[in-house]
């Protein structure tokens, strides 16, 4: 049976790995390749590399020729600058699995290339969301900081189909232990019905159970908490394991 | 196993054939990426990789010529190996955007899965009796990244996975003579995947 997934992801600013705190403050860790040679040593079922500063410069290929070199055995996805097929294109090639779409979004045109080109398998739809004060999903632009309520953005995703999975960002909680608030899946269920991978403020193996029990969450994104030590990914399995996960793997070639 | 083996990867254009050679490089086999016919002669093995839409890669094999060559290359009992969506491409059709002919070298299609669904992640491999091949690879998990799913004569299926509380069967693996694809990414299955393809890369020229 289709195991759920623990993905280890870096953040990456002006080429360093950072530690996010609610997306305005940010630590450095160090060398991203360290970091992903970590992650996969270590037996996550994915990396994910978020390059946060990208805007509309396009991905950042020589950070991903560099993992490409490395020969990662790790399904690894990338966000970041991603803006037409041309970019996505170039992402695939250089060996990442899935690319994680944000400000193109909204681009029917574009997103519509994208998917002829690199498949819908490989597209996934980044929404940072937060709860307003009345307990309402809302999708935030992380640029304009402007909010829309998710119904709306749902519709006007009109090319929702060809996104594989959506990854729900929780804006707020990103950066702070248990700061992933669950209600934003169980208030969004009624508009967005595919599969979720859950980012932010994740890093107890209660809080993972908790998510990933829910039958829409197919896998939660952890940044900074992973970093702390070498056998988090053992003990987090060790602690779930009657969750449906691949058992644990450390990877050592 | 003595022999050392020559993979050529065959280069249409899109896929991940980087991921690929770097996985064989650490599994200590060698391989090139090319897309002239002439270098991809003299490979010991094709590997067909693939990462996208299956009318843009038909298109572009069937655009460079190599469509005809591997076809060709099957014909005279050459290994041929597809991954994801390079399996796919070796069918004879594919329903994916639309109705799209393909190399037609292993009867069968691919069709949507059920709901428009797509089958990501990892999931555990059934090897069946005619996948002698990969028996040692029996209840492995590997990681899977697709949307559409082989559907063809039994015979030609090596290995299923299952998906959903129905117990879906979505083939794995199929084969056909020398011709072999594998529907998941062994070369991003970590040790799982690389030794899948180790075995199955030493003993499909046997």
């Amino acid at each position: 049976m289709l195991k759920k997934r623990i993905i280890g992801t870096v953040l990456v600013k002006n080429g360093i790995a950072v530690q996010s705190l609610g997306y305005s403050r940010w630590l450095p860790l160090g060398d991203p390749l360290v970091l992903i040679q970590n992650l996969e040593r270590w037996g996550v079922d994915g990396i994910t590399l978020l390059c946060i500063d990208r805007g509309n410069s396009g991905p950042d290929i020589a950070l991903i020729k560099s993992i490409a070199q490395m020969g990662l055995s790790t399904p690894f996805s990338y966000g970041g600058g991603i803006c037409d097929h041309e970019h996505a294109r170039l992402c695939v090639n250089l060996g990442v699995e899935r690319i994680i779409l944000d400000r193109v979004l909204m681009n029917s045109y574009s997103v519509c290339k994208i998917a002829d080109t690199v498949g819908t398998q490989a597209m996934i739809a980044s929404l940072p969301l937060l709860l307003d004060s009345g307990n309402n999903v809302n999708h935030i632009n992380y640029v304009t900081r402007k909010k829309t309520p998710i119904a709306e953005i749902m519709q006007r995703l009109s090319n929702f189909r060809f996104f594989s999975e959506l990854l729900f960002i929780d804006y707020i909680g990103e950066g702070f232990s248990n700061g992933f608030d669950s209600r934003l899946i169980s208030l969004s269920k009624s508009f967005a019905d595919s599969p979720i991978l859950c980012f932010g403020g994740i890093s107890t193996a209660q809080h993972i159970k908790q998510l990933l029990e829910l039958p829409q969450v197919k896998a939660i994104l952890i940044g900074n908490s992973l970093n702390y030590r070498e056998s988090s990914i053992y003990h987090l399995k060790a602690s779930l394991a009657d969750l449906p996960l691949r058992p644990h793997s450390p990877f050592y070639l | 196993m003595n022999k050392k083996i020559s993979i050529g990867i065959v280069d249409y254009g899109i896929g991940n054939h980087l991921s690929v050679s770097t996985a064989l490089k650490r599994v200590g086999i060698k391989s090139f990426i090319s897309s002239s016919i002439p270098e991809l002669q003299s490979a010991d093995i094709l590997l067909l990789p693939g990462v996208g839409s299956f009318p843009i890669a038909m298109h572009n094999l069937n655009s460079s010529g190599l469509s005809s060559f591997l076809q060709d290359q099957a014909s005279k009992d050459r290994s041929i190996i597809g991954i994801c969506l390079g399996m796919q491409l070796l069918a004879e059709s594919s329903w994916e955007v639309d109705h799209t002919n393909g190399l037609g070298i292993i009867p069968g299609t691919f069709i949507s899965l059920p709901d428009n669904r797509w089958h990501i992640g990892w999931n555990s491999l059934d090897v069946l009796q005619q996948g002698n091949l990969l028996l040692d690879s029996d209840k492995q998990v590997v990681y899977f990244n697709h949307s559409f799913a082989y559907s063809g004569p039994e015979k030609y299926i090596l290995i299923n996975s299952y998906i959903g509380e129905s117990n879906f069967r979505i083939p794995a693996a199929i084969g056909k003579g020398k011709v072999i694809g594998l529907q998941f990414h062994p070369e991003k299955s970590q040790a799982a995947g690389l030794n899948l393809l180790s075995n199955l890369l030493h003993h499909i020229t046997l």
